[in-house]
């Protein structure tokens, strides 16, 4: 009985991960979003480098911090869409609702993926699964891909939303200046 | 391909409230945090209906219809979505204006709200909770039909909680500030302009 009361303390402590965050979002442009956002891509990194990603969280080797670190990405996703979307809305940014929804909407179309695979031998090239010790045949290369990137592409559209003011654009000419190659002037 | 991909597609739709409730969170006073905050506590409310004439835990006892399954599917997870967006912006608003009791208050609340509503997907309890009669208590142990009130008010804590947020602050934003003595507003005339 302890060990559930602990595990649901535990689990109802995630929402609040975004509090530091939001904190440190402080010291940065646009704050909030670019420390979830990036927070976000970063949990995403160790689930799939630390927690054998591309296994999904079918398998009898999930682990308990890999579900956690699932879950971790999934809300700072989550927060860092709703708070880049509501930011977009608020100061009329009309061209960026779109692309930030339907990339929020397929990450995490691309995370219920990784943790509702209905075959865990989809994502998990030439792995033992199960008690049986059943070997994965060949890895289908498109679904990971499509996962893969499918995860990352919401949060770095919320992260490239937060940092689109400091990144260096082309100005626009004036309306009468034109350019021309020296060279060729040069030659004549 | 071994995915089946139409779970995976539809279930994110209910994320699409979001959009919804920013937009209306324009021209609603308070903004998007009361528009989610009360959407959050339609959602959870419609769960807790739901749960009152269902039992969650089909091999158990019997199988609810998969209507009703349904409806509790899509009311606690739009309820949670909403709950979760209108948190992040109440406390990236929180620290922005540096509303440190709004801020413990909030945290707190949606603490509360979020183990409680754990510990019901979790487990038995909210079915026998709701409807003791219903099952047997082979199923359902022991309950304490006085827990209810504090189990209805932790899920409600942070809904609560963020929609006085959305209102009290949300109303503070839109008063005008006071002018200065001997300073009034008067509309241009024709003749002045």
């Amino acid at each position: 009985m302890t060990s559930v009361w602990a595990s649901i303390a535990l689990y109802a402590l995630l929402p609040l991960a975004i509090v530091p965050l939001v904190l440190i979002g402080r010291l940065l442009p646009n704050g909030a979003i670019t420390a979830t956002s990036g927070a976000a891509v970063v949990t995403l990194s160790v689930f799939f480098t630390f927690f054998n990603g591309g296994y999904g969280l079918v398998s009898s080797q999930t682990s308990l911090a890999s579900v956690i670190v699932w879950l971790l990405g999934l809300l700072l996703l989550f927060a860092a869409w709703t708070l880049a979307f509501t930011d977009a809305a608020q100061a009329r940014r009309w061209r960026w609702l779109i692309p930030l929804t339907v990339t929020a909407y397929l990450s995490f179309a691309a995370l219920i993926a990784l943790a509702a695979l209905p075959d865990p031998c989809a994502l998990a090239p030439g792995q033992p699964i199960g008690m049986s010790g059943l070997q994965c045949g060949a890895p289908d290369q498109t679904a990971h891909l499509l996962v893969v990137i499918g995860c990352y592409i919401g949060p770095l559209t919320a992260l490239l939303y937060s940092l689109r003011d400091t990144l260096p654009r082309r100005q626009p000419r004036p309306a009468e200046a034109a350019v021309s190659s020296l060279r060729a002037e040069g030659d004549e | 391909m071994l995915i089946n991909w139409w779970p995976v597609l539809l279930l994110p739709l209910p994320l699409l409230v979001i959009p919804l409730a920013v937009a209306l969170g324009q021209v609603v006073r308070g903004g998007p945090v009361t528009v989610m905050s009360v959407g959050a506590g339609l959602g959870l409310g419609s769960f807790w209906l739901a749960l009152d004439s269902a039992n969650l835990f089909p091999s158990t006892e019997f199988a609810p219809a998969a209507q009703l399954v349904l409806w509790i599917a899509i009311s606690a997870l739009a309820g949670g979505v909403l709950l979760m967006a209108a948190w992040a912006i109440a406390l990236a608003q929180t620290f922005r204006a540096r509303q440190w009791v709004w801020l413990a208050l909030l945290c707190l609340a949606v603490y509360f709200t979020f183990a409680t509503l754990i510990y019901f997907e979790s487990s038995e309890y909210a079915t026998c909770l709701l409807n003791p009669a219903a099952f047997s208590q082979a199923f359902c142990g022991d309950i304490n039909p006085d827990a209810l009130p504090v189990f209805v008010v932790a899920t409600y804590a942070a809904p609560v909680i963020l929609l006085l947020y959305g209102l009290v602050v949300g109303a503070r934003r839109r008063q005008p500030h006071a002018l200065p003595d001997g300073l009034t507003i008067s509309q241009l005339t024709a003749e002045e302009r």
